[in-house]
């Protein structure tokens, strides 16, 4: 009886335990799932370590939680977990709780009921599983294999080949030397290549050596590419000698020549470069590791000497051109006054790549002098190039001296052109002026900024045609120099508006996929339907690349709109990537979220309300376009480079009631309601009025700020009363009521102007002397434009960083 | 066993009659053998699977005289719609169309194997492809385990194939933020000027976008598999999973199962070139460590940094998108120099001292050429194995989220099983490699 009160005691304690276990897994799991997915090592490493000590019921738990996939099912977090656990116990520095979660995933895997959940189980099971090799794929017998070498097609040959060496190495040369007989091609070099393998290259030396006198042409070659590819450098005599062959044999014996790179080769491969197969000695001397100056200068003065192998001599020179050796350099001097154009005209195209700076006086000598257009590209070429070492500043003053020294100084232009100094450009300029039409050609090459302005001034007055290479090189100036996003998109702006090719509108888009700016996006998306393809193609990459690179806020429908044209073409054009580009782009679009248009309020639209700006467009607004862009429901004010203008209502409004909200994004931001002024005025004096929009807390205005410039004055004439702005990124409300000569400002329904302006100037709008000192105002200017009977409402712009919205008007009329 | 057309041509010998195509030698007895009219069986044939992406495009949706597209496949029954449509408008004929690609890499009348697919194909198309007797042009990343690469290297040896992997930025075209191509590149560093080790920091700071774009997203809701699409067979080796459209076509690479995200996709036009110019080709790292986010078990996510350090020292460093090194970055640093974004140098003149260095040494990069020739391509089985290892062995250690270490010479993982557990994946039956 004892007894098995005793066992019914630690049963129900054992139970007590295991209920206990089994509270603290599920809270275990439940955090862990809760942090899923780890984003480092070391939160992986604990939240995995909390959930192994708790295998392998952590693991039945974590498996419970899948659910079947569908509508609404997130197994992500707990596929996260399972994964960890298994991945952490696979880990060998894990080792001793690896048997515990094998077991977790063994049980919960044969208990999971839905299928993809136990493949999913299944597979992390393995993981926690012994490697073992996997075993290689049944050879055929050899029996197979030398039936199948008989009667197999190639492929089978080469197999059956490389299965009999295999089995049999030590009689492997013996497949290498039936297989060099054989008259295919393919069957020999897979033989060749697979006993390489098996014995390696120095083992089938000897064979080919011996055979290779009695072997076809053609097994000949792919002996000689063997060489080559294996670098056998015993075999050089050989080869030397195979390139006397002529024929394909030759070709593969200076290709394998060049290779082994043996110097007993170089005489043998020079002596080619006048040969049929000049081109490919060619190509094995440049690659010939070794100095073979010598060799070269030596070659090319005999063949001079000689005179009568002309493609030699043209061969030496390349490799010699190619190799920039300037051991070569006295032999292209002298030839440069053969009486032989042939050989003049060849030293004078090469001579840049032998000289250097001790050359510069001479080759100056030798520009001046020169009057052939040939020769005067040769010539400033080699300058170019023998001056290239020096600083900008240096390569000028050596220049302008060796220029002084000649009556020639239109030959120079290209050289000084290539210093792209300041003085340079400044010079270039100064002749152009003076109507040197060579000067201005360089101009247009020189790489300096400088020289922007003038390109774009004689763009302007260039016609059609003329103008594209100058609009050309400004573009690439603007794209190199000017680092201001705003100031670069509208110098491209400025290039396409005076040339419609396509050639200034493919450089512009570049320039504008390297300008991601909201508005260099909307600029780009107007040339997706250009009818040239490869500029629609160009608007359409760079669309995709402003839309993704970006951080301004791109308006919602311009951004879906050319990205949707954007697709079509990128998929008629079939670019190896494009299809990435519209993946891209899907991607993208899945993202974005429309806006709400701003919508009066029933009470406002009872009562007549016009909306001027619901977000959709400025179609009722006349102005800068520039510096206003409606962005997402908003108008962005972004006094970018050149925009600090106004935005004007398209009526005339004499009273009203004038609401919108605004929303700062900066500090200090600074603008201002015209109110029935005239456009292109300044509407605070030549207007009714300006009522000041103004971030008066930020701390640039502390302290002068005078009353009557705080938010919501009428500018100069009626202070407001000074309110504390929302923070930035926040929206206000505002009402200004304008009723004949009395205005009224709500901000946040808060009243903080309601006055009359004329009685505020006392009727003296301005001096009654007629000076500009006005005694009347406040700001003790005159207000022309105070008793204005109507005019526009404006924005009145001073800077960046506003936001404005809902702008709805009740229009009053004459009413008073 | 499969026939080649060649060996089809071969075998039929004099029975010339019968055929539409005739023996290049005939045409040699025929008339003037320096005439540049390329006889048809002189002219290649290609054959490409997977016509929805890259496949379709106009780099590779091409057919001239010396090599003829003839034959397409897809699983998609629009995206072959497309195609066939696009033969008949740039060539002027039907073409084959195949929907299985059994089919295609078994007929007669293809010679090249293009493998345009999802990587989650590639070893098992390419391995088929060999073991029919075909030359084979494969789209990046090679393959998606270490495993499958391998078996694509010995299939490719021992059936006597060209192979040659579709990135090309180790022998041509400037590639990325360097601005030039990677010749002058391979002349710096074998010079020795920069010293050595190196460490390559391939990152958005250096011109190389690493495209987080291409992540997965969890918590898919199953939807119908469209009617065109033979949901299945896309998979093909790769586990069964509900189909979402963002599984597949343009978005697949967001999925491990498929690919690795933009490592996968990317990788490998980054890595090979500094494979080729740190001499490394026949080499791989013996380290992988990676700073990241945990990652999902199904849908790639993103990371901050995958680091490789080779025996000798040399590193390369991959820096995720947004997390860039700041300021002015080299793309290689050594001891004694470094090169920025643009080939711009620390060693004065430094293309002064690369010019009169000798050019690497030539290498073959005209594929039809090689299948001609039966010379290894610039960028082939093995390089292109290589090259694909170290991005495959980055996302191994991302998946797994811990350092591996990794024997070059054996293709391992050292003393860790679950590593070693990735390299060879199990396929869905009835696939396997």
């Amino acid at each position: 009886m004892k007894k098995l009160y005793s066992i019914l005691v630690l049963l129900a304690l054992a139970l007590a335990v295991h209920a206990q276990d089994r509270k603290n897994v599920q809270e275990t799991v439940s955090d862990v799932v809760a942090a899923m997915p780890a984003q480092n090592s070391s939160d992986f490493a604990t939240l995995m370590s909390s959930l192994s000590a708790a295998a392998p019921q952590s693991v039945a738990d974590l498996a419970s939680r899948l659910k079947p996939a569908g509508e609404g099912v997130k197994n992500a977090a707990v596929e996260y977990a399972l994964q960890g656990l298994a991945y952490y116990a696979s880990d060998p520095a894990n080792a001793a709780v690896k048997a515990a979660v094998a077991k977790g995933f063994q049980e919960a895997e044969s208990a999971q009921k839905d299928p993809y959940n136990k493949q999913l189980l299944a597979s992390l099971l393995r993981m926690l599983g012994e490697y073992s090799a996997p075993q290689a794929a049944p050879a055929l017998s050899l029996k197979e294999a030398k039936s199948l070498l008989k009667s197999g097609a190639t492929h089978e040959k080469c197999l059956a080949a490389c299965e009999i060496m295999q089995a049999q190495p030590a009689k492997a040369l013996k497949t290498v030397a039936s297989a060099l007989k054989s008259d295919d091609r393919i069957f020999r070099n897979s033989v060749l290549s697979n006993a390489t393998k098996l014995l390696g290259s120095t083992a089938l030396v000897p064979l080919l050596t011996g055979k290779y006198k009695k072997l076809s042409d053609d097994a000949k070659v792919d002996v000689l590419n063997w060489f080559g590819n294996n670098k056998v450098s015993s075999v050089a005599t050989l080869v030397n000698s195979a390139m006397e062959e002529g024929g394909p044999v030759a070709e593969a014996a200076i290709a394998a020549a060049g290779k082994i790179g043996s110097t007993s080769s170089v005489k043998s491969l020079l002596g080619n470069l006048g040969g049929p197969f000049g081109q490919q000695a060619l190509t094995a001397l440049k690659s010939f590791k070794g100095d073979i100056r010598k060799d070269v200068a030596e070659a090319l003065s005999a063949k001079l000497a000689e005179g009568t192998d002309k493609s030699a001599i043209a061969g030496l020179v390349a490799l010699a051109s190619a190799r920039k050796m300037k051991e070569v350099s006295p032999v292209i001097f002298s030839m440069l006054s053969s009486s032989d154009a042939s050989l003049s005209s060849l030293a004078g195209s090469t001579l840049g790549d032998f000289v250097g700076t001790d050359d510069i006086a001479r080759i100056g000598g030798l520009l001046g002098g020169a009057t052939e257009p040939a020769a005067v590209v040769n010539y400033q070429n080699a300058l170019n190039s023998a001056l290239h070492t020096l600083s900008p500043t240096d390569k000028y003053s050596r220049i302008t001296d060796l220029m002084k020294k000649t009556g020639n100084a239109a030959n120079f232009y290209r050289c000084l052109a290539g210093t792209g100094t300041d003085a340079a450009v400044e010079d270039l300029a100064k002749a152009s002026k003076a109507g040197d039409k060579s000067a201005f050609r360089y101009l247009c090459s020189i790489d300096n900024k400088n020289a922007a302005p003038y390109l774009l001034e004689a763009a302007k007055s260039a016609s059609g045609e003329e103008a594209v290479p100058i609009l050309s090189q400004y573009i690439e100036l603007v794209k190199a120099y000017e680092t201001d996003l705003d100031k670069r998109r509208l110098d491209m702006k400025e290039a396409l508006s005076i040339s419609d090719s396509p050639i200034i509108k493919k450089s512009a888009l570049v320039g504008l996929m390297q300008t991601p700016t909201m508005k260099s996006f909307l600029l780009a998306g107007k040339y997706l339907s250009d009818p040239d393809k490869e500029v629609s193609y160009l608007a359409a990459k760079t669309v995709k690349a402003i839309a993704t690179v970006t951080k301004e806020e791109i308006n919602y429908d311009e951004l879906v709109s050319y990205l949707r044209k954007a697709i079509p073409i990128f998929k008629s054009t079939g670019h190896a990537d494009d299809d990435y580009a519209v993946n891209e782009i899907d991607e993208f679009l899945r993202n974005v979220k429309p806006y709400t248009p701003s919508a009066l309020t029933a009470e406002e639209k009872r009562q007549g309300f016009e909306m001027l700006f619901d977000g959709t467009g400025l179609d009722k607004w006349q102005g800068d376009f520039e510096g206003y862009t409606p962005v997402n429901g908003s108008i962005l004010v972004s006094a970018g480079y050149g925009a600090t203008g106004n935005l004007y209502t398209k009526k005339e409004y004499r009273n009203f009631v004038y609401r919108f909200e605004f929303c700062f994004l900066t500090e200090g931001v600074n603008n201002g309601v015209g109110v029935r002024t005239p456009m292109g005025v300044d509407a605070a004096y030549d207007g009714m009025c300006e009522v000041q929009i103004l971030d008066h807390d930020a701390e640039q205005y502390a302290g002068w700020l005078r009353e009557y410039q705080v938010h919501g004055s009428v500018y100069g004439v009626i202070p407001a009363k000074r309110i504390v702005h929302k923070p930035l990124g926040e929206w206000s409300t505002e009402e200004i009521r304008v009723e004949g000569d009395r205005i009224k400002v709500t901000v946040n329904g808060q009243v903080i102007v309601d006055g009359n302006i004329r009685t505020a100037c006392k009727g003296h709008n301005v001096a009654p002397d007629g000076s500009g000192k006005n005694p009347y105002t406040v700001d003790g200017r005159n207000h022309p434009g105070m008793f204005n009977r109507q005019g526009f409402i404006s924005f009145c712009g001073h800077g960046s960083g506003l936001k404005i919205r809902n702008v709805r008007i009740l229009d009053l009329g004459a009413r008073k | 066993m499969a026939q080649s057309r060649r060996d089809f041509i071969k075998k039929a010998g004099l029975g010339i009659g019968a055929l539409t195509i005739l023996p290049r030698e005939v045409f040699g007895k025929m008339g003037d053998s320096s005439s540049k009219f390329v006889a048809p069986s002189d002219q290649m044939t290609r054959g490409i699977i997977g016509v929805g992406g890259i496949g379709m495009s106009n780099l590779h949706f091409t057919s001239d005289e010396r090599c003829r597209l003839v034959a397409v496949c897809d699983v998609d029954a629009k995206h072959l719609e497309n195609a066939l449509q696009k033969g008949q408008e740039r060539f002027g004929t039907k073409l084959q169309s195949y929907t299985d690609w059994r089919d295609l890499v078994h007929d007669p009348n293809v010679d090249i194997v293009h493998i345009a697919t999802p990587p989650h194909w590639h070893g098992l198309m390419a391995v088929e492809s060999a073991k029919a007797g075909k030359d084979i042009f494969c789209e990046k990343p090679m393959t998606r385990t270490i495993g499958e690469g391998q078996k694509v290297v010995e299939a490719v040896n021992k059936y006597g194939r060209i192979f040659r992997l579709d990135t090309w930025f180790r022998f041509q075209d400037t590639f990325y933020g360097l601005g030039t191509t990677v010749e002058p590149l391979k002349k710096l560093v074998d010079s020795g000027l920069l010293g050595w080790p190196l460490t390559v920091r391939i990152s958005g700071a250096t011109g190389f976008a690493w495209k987080f774009f291409w992540t997965g997203r969890e918590n898919l809701v199953p939807e119908p598999v469209p009617q065109e699409l033979d949901y299945d067979m896309w998979l093909g080796p790769a586990p069964l999973k509900p189909y979402h459209p963002h599984r597949v076509h343009g978005s697949f690479r967001g999925y491990w199962d498929y690919d690795s995200g933009g490592l996968g996709d990317m990788g490998q036009h980054y890595i090979d070139p500094v494979q080729y110019f740190l001499g490394k080709d026949n080499e791989l790292p013996v380290k992988v460590e990676v700073d990241a986010p945990q990652q999902h078990s199904d849908a790639v996510g993103i990371w901050r940094n995958i680091t490789y350090t080779y025996a000798d020292g040399c590193k390369i460093i991959l820096e995720g998108e947004g997390f860039e090194s700041q300021g002015k970055v080299p793309y290689i640093e050594g001891p004694n120099g470094k090169v920025y974004k643009g080939f711009e140098c620390t060693i004065p003149n430094v293309m002064d001292v690369i010019n009169e260095l000798p050019d690497p040494e030539p290498r073959q990069v005209d594929f039809l050429n090689c299948v001609k020739n039966r010379q290894k391509f610039a960028l082939n089985e093995e390089n292109g194995h290589y090259s694909c290892t170290i991005v495959n062995i980055g996302s191994c250690a991302l998946r797994l989220g811990r350092t591996l270490h990794f024997d070059p010479a054996k293709q391992m993982f050292i003393g860790d099983d679950a590593a070693n557990l990735l390299i060879n994946q199990p396929m869905r039956a009835p696939w396997s490699i």
